[in-house]
């Protein structure tokens, strides 16, 4: 069982993530904004132009291979270049298996954190977390997500934004 | 305030008879006085929404390619037609609150509202529109018989009723009183919905309401009186579009996947550089609308059809060339879903920490209650627990004590739903989830939470600080 080190309120405890230094520190202010979809893999009608909308579910990835990159600066949702995290509710829907999902900066590797634990069967289960970006705006990804889970099936991801830190 | 023609007329039918007059009830009437403040719903509602600096969509070109560059706009509506009782545009009524509510069977059950959120089911229909003419679009009373080929009253049928005192619209599809041709007939339609005149909720998404788009119909209406008003109109207009593709926000609802047309929800912008000058001034209220709020594509139908309300001072005449004269090249698409951070990103602003603190449980006395099936509600945040009205954002844990399946978002309490979600839960769970939510400018310092549910559920909220 994974457990969540992404603690909500400490963006900057971040940069201790894992042996591979983010190359971010604090103190950030954080901003506020209107809760925003940047990211469905359900619908292509949200619009941050995240290369999330719309594609396929997310293939489980117990061995990391099929991380997947995407943005959440530079869309619609008003995030600025400038952001070095944002504060997010994350949504996995219609897992078959249980597992766990994780958020983290792009460009880095994954350090074996998660975001989001959810049970076989769940139809829908969230969670808050703050996460860093990286220093890339679009069309470079600036956020990685990966799913694993003990056997082979996929899910839908959803992330909403409600502000950001820099 | 002028009364109804038709008010006129039975009092003379019944002073002429001798008839004793009737005990007073209070007057449904037809193209009433809407309840202020206008427009119709919050000013943050997606058909209040300014656009006139929204970015233009990266296919605006191939949508309006696709809609066609040469295609002239169309006034859909007008006042009456022929034969008797036919008429253009679509009617509505404004109803007192002791309007008795009328029980509506929906075809589309799974997705009508059974009645007002916190009211008893039913819709207060006037009894009127049993069996007079001009309550129902198209004109014909609610008991014509349209169950064959060829009946003068098929058609949409959109029946449109404001509860003045109650502040709730109430609006129904395909709407007709059974069986045909009796006084004693009861309602049906193919859907229904409900919109609260204070709240911004969408519609859960993939569900209809009484337009294919999942929208309301009334606040997307050219009415008579706000074009004679001497102020700008201050709100979008509906329109349609010969096919559909899906649907973006602000729409909930799919009606078509030709995947050469665009989702519903999209919003047409009048291109500022249009030159308005060459029309009467009515008419450029009209279109100024347009430029400042534009389009909302609602429904599959006639391309750049924009519609109305049924109004006999309307004049063809007029109306019908000018809006001819406006193409498709005069306008851009506005970015598809477009929804606009009503916070540009306030701050910078610090975290203080508090002792944790519970802010509100449903579930307590003084909690308010339950939140009802598919409702909303703002708690107030600033001035409990620690939180100084000048916070900006709170740093929280939302649970949810679910009795169904659901969601719940959580936004600053003077905007609309965003269409974001907070935390999900099942029948019969327990669950949170963690959240940095804005709160509320408008003074009230509140968090809105919606309850994405078919089920009323208990909501509790702690709190752990706030930014400032």
């Amino acid at each position: 069982m994974k457990i969540s080190k992404v603690s909500l309120l400490a963006a900057a405890a971040l940069t201790a993530l894992s042996g591979t230094a983010v190359a971010q520190t604090g103190p950030f202010q954080y901003y506020a904004i209107t809760p925003c979809r940047v990211a469905d893999t359900r619908s292509a009608a949200y619009n941050s132009g995240s290369y999330l909308n719309g594609t396929p579910s997310l293939p489980s990835d117990p061995t990391g291979s099929l991380t997947r990159a995407f943005f959440v600066k530079g869309g619609t949702c008003g995030i600025p270049s400038t952001a070095k995290a944002v504060s997010v509710n994350a949504t996995v829907q219609n897992p078959t298996l249980g597992g766990w999902l994780a958020l983290w900066p792009a460009g880095i590797s994954w350090s074996g954190i998660s975001t989001l634990n959810f049970p076989a069967g769940a139809g829908a289960t969230a969670n808050g977390a703050v996460v860093p970006l990286s220093a890339c705006t679009p069309p470079c990804g600036d956020m990685n997500v990966r799913y694993g889970a003990a056997g082979g099936n996929s899910l839908d991801f959803v992330l909403d934004v409600t502000g950001y830190f820099q | 305030m002028a009364i109804s023609s038709d008010l006129a007329c039975v009092l003379l039918l019944a002073a002429a008879t001798g008839l004793a007059a009737p005990a007073a009830r209070a007057q449904a009437v037809q193209g009433g006085a809407l309840p202020g403040p206008l427009p119709l719903f919050p000013s943050t509602n997606w058909w209040n929404l300014n656009v006139a600096s929204a970015p233009v969509d990266p296919n605006s070109a191939a949508i309006l390619s696709w809609i066609g560059l040469a295609k002239g706009m169309h006034p859909d509506f007008g006042g009456d037609s022929s034969p008797v009782p036919a008429i253009y545009g679509m009617p509505y009524a404004v109803v007192p609150g002791t309007e008795p509510l009328e029980a509506v069977a929906f075809d589309y059950v799974d997705e009508s509202d059974t009645g007002a959120p916190g009211r008893p089911a039913g819709y207060p229909i006037p009894v009127e529109a049993k069996t007079q003419s001009h309550w129902i679009e198209g004109g014909y009373p609610g008991n014509c018989d349209s169950s064959y080929s060829g009946s003068p009253c098929r058609g949409d049928k959109h029946l449109l009723v404001v509860d003045k005192d109650h502040r709730i619209l109430f609006e129904t599809w395909n709407t007709r009183c059974l069986p045909a041709g009796s006084a004693t007939c009861t309602w049906h339609a193919g859907s229904g919905a409900v919109f609260p005149l204070d709240s911004n909720a969408r519609r859960p998404d993939g569900w209809t309401s009484a337009d294919a788009a999942g929208l309301a119909i009334l606040p997307g209406l050219i009415r008579y009186d706000e074009v004679a008003a001497s102020a700008p109109i201050r709100h979008a207009f509906r329109f349609t579009l010969r096919d559909s593709n899906g649907y973006v926000f602000p729409a909930s609802h799919v009606a078509g996947s030709n995947p050469n047309a665009p989702p519903f929800g999209l919003r047409l912008r009048l291109k500022a550089a249009t030159d308005l000058s060459r029309f009467p001034a009515d008419v450029q209220k009209i279109f100024q609308a347009m430029k400042t709020y534009g389009l909302i594509f609602a429904d599959n139908g006639t391309d750049l059809y924009v519609q109305g309300t049924y109004d006999t001072r309307w004049d063809n005449g007029v109306l019908n060339p000018a809006f001819a004269s406006i193409h498709g090249s005069d306008f851009e698409v506005v970015q598809l879903g477009w929804n606009p951070p009503a916070l540009p990103g306030r701050g910078p602003m610090s975290f203080y920490a508090l002792a944790p603190c519970r802010v509100v449980d449903t579930r307590t006395a003084g909690g308010g209650g339950a939140l009802p099936a598919n409702g909303a509600r703002v708690v107030p945040v600033a001035g409990t627990c620690g939180v100084p009205s000048g916070a900006g954002a709170v740093a929280a844990n939302a649970t949810a004590v679910a009795s169904g399946t659901g969601s719940f978002s959580l936004y600053p309490g003077d905007i609309a739903n965003p269409g974001t979600s907070t935390v999900n839960f099942a029948a019969g769970q327990v669950r949170a989830g963690a959240v940095i939510v804005a709160l509320a400018t408008d003074g009230s310092g509140g968090v809105g939470v919606s309850n994405n549910s078919n089920a009323s559920n208990h909501f509790i909220l702690d709190v752990s600080g706030y930014f400032q």
